[in-house]
């Protein structure tokens, strides 16, 4: 086919594109193929052998088969062709699918606004994101991310909530899945005003950053002792599972301590009092304020004697030294890697040597893989 | 802290921790170790009533990425080596924590420790008996060596 031919098919078949120079070096406009129009703009490179293709809302291996050395016309027969052929010549019905969707999340969104125009919240620039600023009646505030979805009937999916043992279901309506939210909150209030008290008052050892979802609470007692507090969320108020970690000596004297105190356990009074009278305390101690900074002592209660931290790979250290006069904690890898170092004895499923504080025994599970 | 190895993590704490509150007598050169955490300088003072009162001390302290479960390297020097029955003069320390005594549960501060109260408990200035021979044959890593340890009273 002669360039003049050509010349003419580019004129009468892509009318949406138009020459930005006069020498053929330049095209730019839309290409349309099946009623879709395609952004794109053709520019000789400086060897002005190629053309340098920019075209726009389609995937990239569109582009892989093509020859830009040509002239445009036939580069633009066969990009047609390739769109025409891939998913995304279907993107000009998407469009108007697009269109509805965005309606629709703006119609919910105002409708909400309207409903709780005092409710912090945020639409997304894509619109397919929502988050909303939730305060209870005790001036709590709870964060709800809803991703929107184009693809099913209910759009609306709660993504980001922190509730104990709570699964939204997706919501036609937003209206409908924030109403089910809130009612979710109110019905664990009392349970969040537990939770609260005892993050104010006592020092939590795990989790490093308490959430609401959490159910469990491992608390301070003294030194290398602890307590994990694992709550009932729905029925906080039943006698919670009461787990002791530290010295052996120490946990039996509290788990003695618990079998004697727990019949006189009284749900309508004030939890935490409740489980201090079952420990036989006055109060858990306090977190202490900064005390690393101040005096800086190199291993802090809590942290292992090996490693000097409390958190390793997110695992606190659960190995307490048998020998009451040590009582030192380690981590189960620190003190694995540092027994087989030592070449210590191994059986089935532990390892048995020396305590690096104390030199007495000390045994510790082999590692799980 | 985030980013750092378990046994970086643990330099960087003990350095910490020797910087704001240092035994007595005891200064680390905190720029040098911030520069590489694996090797420090710590300036070490002869304490006052015993035979090294006035003398200043330099012990150079390695650590392989292996720290705790492998002990540092510790020897004297500069320009003044202590004059003691376990220090040879090429600044060699025989002291078990060291070497076969050493656990991860030990650190700077208590070899730190160690080593003033050996310097402390001397009864007479002299270089161990074998000085001569050992620092004509010795390897450059004193955890080469395989230590005799001479008494435990000094």
């Amino acid at each position: 086919m002669s360039t003049k031919a050509l010349d003419l098919e580019l004129f009468l078949n892509y009318p949406g594109i138009i020459p930005l120079s006069k020498s053929n070096d330049e095209f730019g406009g839309y290409l349309f193929v099946k009623d879709a129009g395609f952004p794109i703009s053709l520019k000789k490179d400086k060897d002005r052998r190629r053309y340098d293709v920019q075209l726009g809302r389609v995937r990239s291996e569109v582009l892989a088969g093509v020859d830009f050395g040509e002239h445009p016309a036939l580069i633009l027969r066969k990009l047609s062709e390739f769109i025409g052929k891939s998913a995304d010549g279907d993107r000009g019905s998407q469009e108007n699918n697009d269109t509805d969707f965005y309606r629709f999340v703006m119609r919910e969104y105002v409708e909400f606004k309207k409903f709780y125009f005092n409710i912090g919240s945020k639409l997304s620039h894509d619109m397919r994101c929502i988050e909303i600023l939730h305060v209870d009646e005790s001036r709590r505030q709870h964060k709800l991310q809803i991703e929107v979805k184009s693809d099913c009937k209910a759009a609306f999916n709660a993504k980001i909530y922190d509730l104990p043992e709570c699964e939204l279901q997706d919501d036609n309506s937003l209206l409908s899945l924030y109403g089910k939210f809130c009612e979710v909150v109110a019905l664990y209030q009392p349970f969040f005003d537990l939770l609260d008290e005892i993050d104010d008052t006592c020092w939590i050892l795990d989790p490093e950053t308490p959430k609401r979802k959490d159910a469990y609470r491992r608390i301070a007692i003294t030194g290398n002792l602890s307590v994990v507090i694992q709550f009932n969320a729905k029925n906080f108020v039943e006698l919670p599972i009461l787990k002791f970690l530290g010295p052996k000596h120490e946990c039996e004297e509290y788990s003695k301590k618990l079998t004697a105190n727990f019949s006189k356990w009284e749900p309508e009074d004030q939890i935490l009092q409740e489980i201090l009278k079952l420990l036989e305390l006055e109060a858990f101690p306090k977190k202490p304020v900064k005390a690393s900074l101040e005096e800086l002592v190199l291993v802090n209660s809590g942290e292992c004697c090996i490693c000097f931290t409390m958190r390793l790979d997110d695992k606190l250290p659960e190995i307490v030294c048998p020998n009451p006069c040590c009582s030192q904690l380690f981590h189960e890898q620190c003190l694995y890697q540092w027994l087989f170092c030592l070449n210590s004895r191994k059986f089935y499923f532990e390892i048995i040597g020396d305590c690096p504080n104390c030199e007495k025994l000390i045994r510790c599970p082999l590692p799980k893989n | 802290m985030a980013g750092l190895s378990p046994s970086e993590r643990r330099l960087q704490k003990e350095l910490m921790s020797l910087m704001k509150e240092p035994p007595p007598g005891v200064v680390v050169d905190v720029d040098l170790a911030e520069q590489n955490i694996l090797q420090w300088i710590i300036q070490m003072e002869g304490v006052s009533g015993t035979l090294y009162e006035g003398e200043q001390f330099q012990l150079q302290f390695k650590f392989s990425r292996k720290y705790p479960f492998d002990s540092p390297e510790v020897t004297f020097i500069g320009a003044n080596i202590p004059v003691h029955p376990h220090v040879y003069s090429n600044g060699h320390i025989c002291l078990s924590i060291l070497t076969d005594d050493w656990s991860p549960a030990l650190s700077v501060q208590s070899v730190c420790l160690s080593i003033v109260s050996m310097l402390s408990s001397c009864k007479e200035k002299k270089r161990p008996p074998d000085n001569a021979f050992y620092v004509k044959t010795c390897n450059k890593n004193p955890k080469k060596t395989k230590w005799w340890y001479h008494d435990d009273s000094v």
